[in-house]
């Protein structure tokens, strides 16, 4: 499986954007960098879970309105300032969904099912693309944005231990726990 | 289980679309527009629980007043007992008694004492005193309110304080005051049955 590149950060990119953070905290109007740097990245985090390009939008001036605000209570913890940014995202997708109670959208790639099933399965994934979706359709929210996150969107355990304020042996041991889950369920519905 | 909605491989956004959304300059006027409102501050909704709060409290207690009240409107409780009497009387026991090899009913006389609390007190219904006996010996409240409680005149003395001893083998007597009115009991009418008469 590959990560995403794009959420990977040197330890000096992070250093200088923890600079831009301090220049935001004692002036608001120096928060232009950290919003164009990472706009993008929220607003795709947004849209993967939204599927609307209206919605997304609202969403992310919401995210970037409540980090500006909150600013001062942002602590270093080595990450990226993104990791803080994704954590108000999620939160405020899962809020949208909790005010609205409309079906959760899952975006999804061909290529991130076959990362999911094992080698030997590869060459018939049309046939198990169905069984598949069914029983990531089994799992609990919780549990499918561990999955969404790892395997749909590439992230690292640390980053998304981040995002979801947990520690990262416990994202760890849960992602190999659903990992497990979603095998026995593919290996019934197989032999039925 | 929670609904899921899968799309695969599903609108892909480009870069240059996502950029166009890009708008640091409107976003923080609305930033700063929205700030300012009263209602995006906290002390506006510290102060508006906290007045809620007061309000549903002093609510809460004036309904508790009020209840107060009604339940002393609807019991008569002496609040100051002014005198109280004790009567005795004469009681008639039933038992079986042992006559030879058989049990017959027969009966003895005992005395009894009743005791009695006489007081007065001011009903809010018709703000006027009224006088009221209230039995002890039953142990419970037994008030005789209105027409049907047994008056005693506010000119005239109280009882006796010295228990009325009443002699054997008469029967039990409660000396009523002279202007006690008895309860009005309507008289029994027998209805007439009427007969149907039946043509031959």
């Amino acid at each position: 499986m590959n990560i995403n590149p794009t959420y990977h950060k040197t330890k000096s990119q992070i250093n200088s954007e923890y600079k831009l953070v301090q220049a935001a905290k004692e002036d608001r109007k120096k928060f232009r960098p950290l919003y164009n740097n990472y706009y993008e990245i929220v607003f795709r985090f947004i849209y993967q879970r939204t599927g609307n390009e209206t919605i997304t939008t609202d969403i992310v001036s919401e995210v970037f309105y409540k980090a500006l605000e909150n600013i001062n209570r942002y602590e270093f913890r080595g990450l990226p300032f993104s990791s803080w940014l994704l954590r108000i995202a999620h939160n405020e997708t899962i809020k949208y969904y909790r005010k609205i109670s409309k079906v959760r959208v899952v975006k999804l790639e061909t290529r991130h099912l076959q990362d999911l099933t094992s080698e030997e399965h590869e060459n018939n994934l049309e046939e198990l693309k169905p069984i598949l979706l069914k029983a990531l359709k089994e799992l609990k929210i919780g549990d499918l944005q561990l999955i969404e996150m790892r395997f749909f969107e590439g992230r690292p355990f640390k980053e998304m231990a981040e995002i979801l304020n947990k520690k990262e042996s416990a994202v760890k041991m849960k992602v190999y726990r659903i990992l497990e889950k979603l095998k026995f369920y593919f290996k019934q519905n197989k032999n039925d | 289980m929670t609904d899921f909605k899968f799309e695969i491989d599903g609108k892909k956004l480009s870069r240059e679309e996502i950029k166009r959304k890009k708008d640091f300059d409107t976003f923080y006027k609305n930033f700063q527009r929205t700030r300012t409102s009263f209602y995006r501050k906290n002390w506006f909704w510290a102060s508006t629980g906290f007045a809620s709060l007061a309000i549903s409290f002093m609510l809460m207690l004036s309904h508790h007043e009020s209840n107060e009240v009604l339940s002393k409107n609807k019991t008569f409780y002496p609040s100051h007992p002014s005198y109280s009497f004790n009567i005795n009387q004469v009681g008639i026991k039933s038992f079986a008694h042992q006559f030879g090899n058989a049990f017959k009913p027969a009966s003895i006389n005992l005395d009894l004492t009743k005791s009695f609390v006489c007081f007065s007190k001011i009903l809010p219904q018709s703000k006027k005193q009224h006088h009221f006996i209230n039995s002890k010996r039953e142990n419970k409240e037994c008030n005789y309110p209105e027409n049907d409680s047994l008056r005693l005149s506010k000119k005239r003395p109280l009882p006796d304080k010295n228990p009325t001893t009443i002699t054997k083998n008469c029967k039990s007597e409660v000396v009523f005051p002279d202007n006690f009115v008895p309860p009005h009991a309507p008289e029994y009418q027998k209805q007439k049955k009427r007969r149907i008469q039946i043509q031959k």
